[in-house]
C-alpha cells in the first residue's frame, strides 16, 4: 500500500481542463497518490530542475505551444541526475505511431497512453510503477 | 528356093585397094588450155620421185598429172629452142638462153645460178647438156658446137675439150662411161680427154651419129638419116634411111627404147617408131594423123608412156596397150563390124559395107559398093573350110558367099525380097544361117530351113555345140538335131546377142548384162555387175573372159573387173556383136565403132598399177604448214586443213580415183571431182589419222598415204580449266563468304555498338526514370507522411477536445458532486466548442490546399 504523500504525479499538459480532469480520475481512482499539474512545459522542467517539485511520474502531454513534450524530454535529459528521478508516461491526444515508436526509444519514458486517462489506466500505471520498484 | 537370087540382078562393083598397114596409139595432147604455160615445148625429163618436167618457151615448168608449176619471170630461166633439162638425182638442171643471155641453172628447192665464164656466143645455137654423179661429185658437161665445157661442182672449176671442128651432137653416159656423138663418130672422155670409140663404120652409112641409146648390151644408134643396132661391133639391125631429111640444127634428135624394146626417135620430125616386121619405120600418129611434124624430144618415163615434146604442143603416147587400126591408119572404113581369122592367117575385118583382109601388114580393101543403097550391113562371118568360102550375113542383102582365092565379087548371093539374114555360122562342117524367115542350113549350095524360128540375131559356136541367140526368146543350143531353148520372165535378159563357155558354164550377152544358162532357164550371171547391154563375149585361150558393150570391153580376170574404153586406148567403145576376136596368134581383135584395136599382152593395163599417192603439202587455214606446229597439234581455233596430194603417175590421169578419210575408223570417201586438194574445216578436238589412196580405173587401192594430227581441246574443255574453274569458283566463294563474314561482323560490331549506346541510353533513361520515381516516390512519400502527420494531427487536434469530453464524462460517470458536475458540464461545452473550432479549422485547411491545387493545376 501506497502513502499518499510518498507517490507524487506530475500531469504537464497546456490545456488546464485536461489536467483539471485527469486530476480528478486519478483521485477516483484512488491509488493515494499526490496530483500536480503544469499547464507549461518550461515551467515544470525549471521547477523540477530547482527540486521545487519532485514527482515520481510525470504524465507527460505533446503538443503544447511554446515547449512541446518532445523538448521536455530532451531537456529532461540534460537535467542532473538526481532532477531526472521521474518516471515518464506519454499521455497524449495523438494516436499516430510514430509518436508510440519515438516514445518507445526514450529511456525515460514507461509508456504511451491515449487520452483520455482512465481510472484503469491509472490503476496499471500504478502497479507497472510498483513492479519497477 | 525363093531364097536365091541371081548375082546378075544386081549391079556389082568391087573396089580393091591396098594399104600398107600403119598403127596407132593412145596419146593425149597437153596444151595450153590444160594448163601448161606454153605449146612450145623443148626438152623434157622425170624428177626420181615421178614428176615430170619440162622446159618450155615459158621456162621450165613441171607436171604433177593435175597442175602445171611455172616459174616467175624474173628468175630469168631458160625458154629457148635449144634448152636442155637433166634431171640428176633430185637436183633439176637447165641451160638455155633466156630472153637476154645463155643461162645455167640449178633448182633443188630454188634456182640457183651457175656463172658461165664463157662467151655467150658459144651457146647460141647448137647445144648439148648432161650431168654426170662420179664419186658422190657432180659433173655438168655443155657441148656447143665443137666444144665441150666442163664444170666441177664440187670444186667450182670449169675445163673446156675442143673436137677439132667435130660437130657434138649428144652427151650420154654409158656404162659409167661419158659418151659423145659427133658427126665424126663416137668419143668417151677418159681423164679430161677425148678418146675415140671404135666402130663398124665401113658398114655404117656414115659418121654422123646424132644420139643413142644403150639397153641390155645393145647399142642403138641414130645415125644422120640412117638408124642401127649394134652388139659387140656387130650390126643386128639397120635401117639407111631413117626419113631424116636435114640434121636437126638444134640438136633435138632423140632416141629411146622403151621397156619393152620398142624403139622411137626423131630429129625435128614426127616422132617414130621402128617398125621391125616390116624393116621400116612410122610415124607415131595422133588418132592417125602426123601432127607432131617436128618434135623436139622423145622421152620415155618410168611408166613406159613415150612423151612428145614438139613447138605446138605435147603428146603423150600409152604404147603398150592397144594397137588400133581405123580409117586414117589403113582400113577402108572405121566402124568394125565383124572379125575372123582366114584360114591362111589373115586377119578378116568388117566395115559397115566393105572389108579388109590383113596379111602381113598389109590390108586389102574390098568394096561392096552396090550393096551401100540398101539395108546393108555386115554382120556376121563364117568360114568353110572345106570349100574355101567364106559367106557374110548382111542383113537386108542376104548371105554372100566368097570364093576365098578371090574376094572381087561374091561367088554367089543368098537373098530373096523381105528376107534379112542377121547370122551365118559352121557347125560340123556346115554352114547354117539365120533370119527373118527361119534358121538354115546350107546343103549342096542350096538353103535348107531347119527351124523356123525367125527370132535369131546370131549364130555361135560354143564347144561342140551350136548356140542360136534369139532377139526375144533367149538362148537355142543345137546339137545337130534338136534345138534346146533357155530363156527368161526377164525380157531384156532373153534379149540375147552372143554365148560363149567361160569356166563351164554358157554365159550369154544380153540387153541385160551378162546372163548365165542355168538348168532350162537364163539368169544374171552375178560374178559381175555390168547393168548395160552386153553385144559380144570371147573367153579367150587364156581363160579370160572379153565382155563388149557399148561403152568399151570388159576383161574379167580371176575375179576382177577391168574395162577399156576409148579414153584407155580403145579405138572406140562399142563393141559389136561379132567383133571380139581372138586369132591363133593369142591376139585379142576388138571391133569397135572407129576401129579395131588389138590387145597388147604385159602392158601397163594388165596389172595393178598400185598407185602410191605423195601427200605434198598440209595447211592450215592461215596458211601455215602443219609442220610448223609441235606434234602436229593444231590449236582448237585454227581447226581446219588443206592437204594437197599428188598420184604421180601418167598412164590416165583421168583414171586415178582418190579415196580419203579422217578417221581410220571412217568410212572411206570417194573423190568426186578433179583437184588435188581437200579441205576439212571446223575438225573438232581430237586425234586423226588422215589416209588417201589412189587405183587406176576400178583397179584394186593401192597403199595407203597417210599423217597424223591433232586439234587440240578448247582450254574450256581441258582438265586443268576444269580445275582452274574449280578453283576460281572455290576462291571467289571463300572471297565473298570472308567479305560476307567481314560485313557481318562489321554489321555485328555496329549493332553491338548502337545495342549498347541504346542500352546505355536506356539505362541512363531507366536511371532518370528510376530518380523521377525516386523522386515522385519521395514526393508520394514525403506527401503520405505530410498527409499522414496532417492525418493524425487532425486527429490529434480533434481528439483533443474530444478525449476532455470524454474525460468529463468519465468524471461524471463516477461523479455525484453538482457542483462539480457544472464544471464538467462547462468543459464539456468548452470541448463542443473546441471540436467545431477545430473541425473548422480543418475544413478551411483542406480548402487552402484545394484552391492551392487548382492553382498549380
Amino acid at each position: 500500500m501506497m502513502v499518499k504523500s510518498d507517490f507524487c504525479i506530475l500531469l504537464i499538459d497546456d490545456d488546464p481542463s485536461i489536467n483539471y480532469l485527469n486530476k480528478l480520475i486519478i483521485e477516483k481512482a484512488d491509488i493515494h497518490a499526490n496530483v500536480c499539474d503544469r499547464t507549461q512545459a518550461d515551467e515544470a522542467l525549471s521547477q523540477l530542475s530547482e527540486g521545487i517539485i519532485n514527482p515520481n511520474l510525470i504524465l507527460l502531454d505533446i503538443n503544447m505551444p511554446t515547449m512541446n513534450g518532445w523538448q521536455f524530454l530532451e531537456k529532461y535529459h540534460e537535467l542532473p541526475e538526481e532532477s531526472r528521478k521521474s518516471k515518464v508516461i506519454i499521455l497524449s491526444s495523438s494516436i499516430n505511431p510514430s509518436d508510440k515508436e519515438k516514445a518507445s526509444q526514450s529511456s525515460v519514458i514507461l509508456d504511451f497512453y491515449s487520452k483520455p486517462l482512465s481510472i484503469a489506466n491509472v490503476k496499471e500505471i500504478r502497479e507497472t510503477l510498483l513492479n519497477e520498484n | 528356093m525363093n531364097t536365091r537370087r541371081s548375082i546378075s540382078l544386081f549391079l556389082i562393083g568391087v573396089i580393091i585397094t591396098t594399104y600398107c598397114s600403119a598403127q596407132y596409139f593412145p596419146v593425149r595432147q597437153y596444151m595450153t588450155s590444160d594448163g601448161m604455160p606454153s605449146n612450145s615445148v623443148f626438152d623434157i625429163a622425170q624428177h626420181p620421185s615421178g614428176m615430170m618436167w619440162f622446159v618450155t618457151k615459158s621456162g621450165p615448168t613441171y607436171y604433177n598429172g593435175q597442175k602445171w608449176h611455172s616459174f616467175a619471170d624474173s628468175l630469168n630461166l631458160p625458154s629457148s629452142y635449144n634448152s636442155k633439162i637433166i634431171i640428176s638425182d633430185s637436183l633439176v638442171w637447165v641451160i638455155g638462153l633466156n630472153k637476154t643471155a645463155f643461162t645455167f641453172q640449178k633448182y633443188h628447192t630454188e634456182w640457183t645460178q651457175i656463172a658461165v665464164p664463157f662467151p655467150f656466143e658459144n651457146f647460141d645455137s647448137h647445144l648439148s647438156f648432161n650431168v654426170f654423179k662420179r664419186d658422190n661429185q657432180y659433173y655438168c658437161i655443155i657441148g656447143a658446137k665443137s666444144k665441150l665445157f666442163i664444170y666441177d661442182m664440187s670444186r667450182d672449176e670449169w675445163s673446156q675439150l675442143e673436137l677439132n671442128n667435130h660437130k657434138i651432137n649428144n652427151i650420154h653416159l654409158l656404162d659409167e662411161k661419158w659418151v659423145i656423138t659427133t658427126s665424126q663418130g663416137l668419143y668417151e672422155i677418159v681423164n679430161k680427154e677425148l678418146k675415140i670409140i671404135p666402130l663398124p663404120f665401113d658398114k655404117l652409112p656414115s659418121k654422123n651419129i646424132l644420139t643413142l641409146d644403150y639397153r641390155k648390151g645393145v647399142l642403138y644408134l641414130l645415125g644422120f638419116n640412117w638408124y642401127a643396132e649394134l652388139e659387140n661391133q656387130q650390126i643386128n639391125f639397120l635401117l639407111n634411111d631413117a626419113g631424116l631429111s636435114t640434121s636437126s640444127s638444134v640438136n633435138q634428135s632423140s632416141l629411146v627404147v622403151d621397156q619393152n624394146g620398142k624403139v622411137f626417135f626423131g630429129s625435128s620430125t614426127p616422132a617414130r617408131i621402128i617398125n621391125y616386121e616390116n624393116n621400116t619405120w612410122q610415124n607415131l600418129l595422133i588418132k592417125g594423123e602426123n601432127l607432131n611434124i617436128g618434135s623436139t624430144r622423145i622421152f620415155c618415163d618410168k611408166e613406159n608412156n613415150i612423151w612428145v615434146s614438139d613447138s605446138r604442143g605435147l603428146f603423150k603416147f600409152n604404147v603398150l596397150q592397144f594397137l588400133n587400126y581405123n580409117e586414117s591408119s589403113g582400113l577402108i572404113d572405121d566402124e568394125v563390124t565383124a572379125i575372123t581369122e582366114l584360114q591362111d592367117g589373115s586377119i578378116f575385118l568388117a566395115n559397115h559395107y566393105d572389108f579388109n583382109i590383113l596379111k602381113d601388114n598389109h590390108i586389102d580393101h574390098y568394096s561392096y559398093e552396090i550393096a551401100k543403097n540398101l539395108n546393108y550391113r555386115n554382120l556376121s562371118v563364117a568360114e568353110d573350110t572345106i570349100n574355101n568360102r567364106l559367106f557374110i550375113a548382111t542383113n537386108d542383102q542376104g548371105i554372100l558367099m566368097y570364093n576365098k582365092n578371090s574376094f572381087i565379087n561374091p561367088e554367089r548371093v543368098f537373098s530373096g525380097e523381105r528376107l534379112k539374114f542377121t547370122s551365118v555360122g559352121s557347125y560340123n562342117g556346115t554352114i547354117y544361117t539365120a533370119g527373118n524367115s527361119g534358121i538354115y542350113s546350107l546343103v549342096n549350095d542350096d538353103l535348107i530351113k531347119v527351124n523356123d524360128n525367125i527370132g535369131i540375131r546370131n549364130i555361135t559356136n560354143i564347144g561342140n555345140l551350136l548356140a542360136l541367140s534369139s532377139i526375144s526368146e533367149g538362148l537355142y543350143i543345137y546339137d545337130g538335131s534338136t534345138f534346146r531353148n533357155y530363156s527368161s520372165s526377164n525380157i531384156d535378159l532373153s534379149s540375147v546377142f552372143q554365148a560363149t563357155i567361160f569356166e563351164g558354164d554358157t554365159l550369154v550377152a544380153t540387153r541385160d548384162g551378162v546372163g548365165i544358162v542355168e538348168e532350162n532357164e537364163l539368169s544374171r550371171w552375178n560374178k559381175v555387175q555390168i547393168n548395160a547391154p552386153v553385144y559380144s563375149l570371147l573367153t579367150d585361150s587364156k581363160k579370160r573372159l572379153w565382155i563388149g558393150s557399148d561403152h568399151g570391153a570388159y576383161l574379167y580376170q580371176e575375179g576382177k573387173l577391168r574395162l577399156y574404153d576409148l579414153d584407155g586406148g580403145l579405138s572406140g567403145n562399142e563393141i559389136n556383136r561379132n567383133a571380139l576376136f581372138e586369132d591363133s596368134n593369142g591376139q585379142i581383135w576388138i571391133g569397135t565403132e572407129k576401129g579395131v584395136s588389138v590387145f597388147i599382152e604385159g602392158s601397163q593395163f594388165t596389172e595393178n598399177l598400185n598407185l602410191e599417192v605423195d601427200i605434198v603439202e598440209i595447211v592450215t587455214e592461215d596458211g601455215a604448214f602443219l609442220s610448223a606446229f609441235r606434234n602436229n597439234e593444231l590449236p582448237y581455233d585454227l581447226n581446219g586443213i588443206q592437204v594437197s596430194f599428188q598420184c604421180l603417175s601418167y598412164i590416165d590421169e583421168d583414171k586415178i580415183n582418190f579415196r580419203y578419210r579422217v578417221n581410220h575408223q571412217d568410212k572411206w570417201i570417194e573423190k568426186s571431182d578433179p583437184s588435188n586438194d581437200i579441205v576439212f574445216s571446223n575438225l573438232g578436238s581430237g586425234d586423226y589419222q588422215f589416209e588417201i589412196q589412189a587405183r587406176f580405173g576400178s583397179d584394186a587401192w593401192g597403199p595407203i598415204s597417210s599423217f597424223s594430227f591433232s586439234v587440240k581441246p578448247p582450254f574450256y574443255s581441258q582438265w586443268w580449266f576444269f580445275i582452274f574453274v574449280f578453283l576460281l569458283l572455290a576462291v571467289i566463294a571463300r572471297v565473298i563468304f570472308y567479305f560476307r563474314y567481314l560485313y557481318l561482323i562489321r554489321k555485328q560490331r555496329k549493332l553491338k555498338n548502337q545495342v549498347a549506346t541504346r542500352t546505355k541510353e536506356i539505362t541512363l533513361l531507366n536511371e532518370q526514370l528510376e530518380k523521377k520515381v525516386k523522386e515522385r516516390t519521395q514526393e508520394l512519400e514525403n506527401k503520405n507522411l505530410q498527409l499522414e502527420e496532417s492525418a493524425y494531427l487532425n486527429a490529434h487536434h480533434l481528439r483533443g477536445p474530444l478525449t476532455k469530453m470524454m474525460s468529463a464524462l468519465q468524471v461524471a460517470e463516477i461523479s455525484d458532486d453538482e457542483i462539480m458536475d457544472k464544471k464538467l458540464f462547462s468543459i464539456l461545452k468548452e470541448s463542443i466548442g473546441e471540436l467545431d473550432a477545430v473541425i473548422y479549422s480543418i475544413n478551411d485547411v483542406l480548402s487552402e490546399q484545394e484552391e492551392s491545387r487548382t492553382r498549380n493545376n
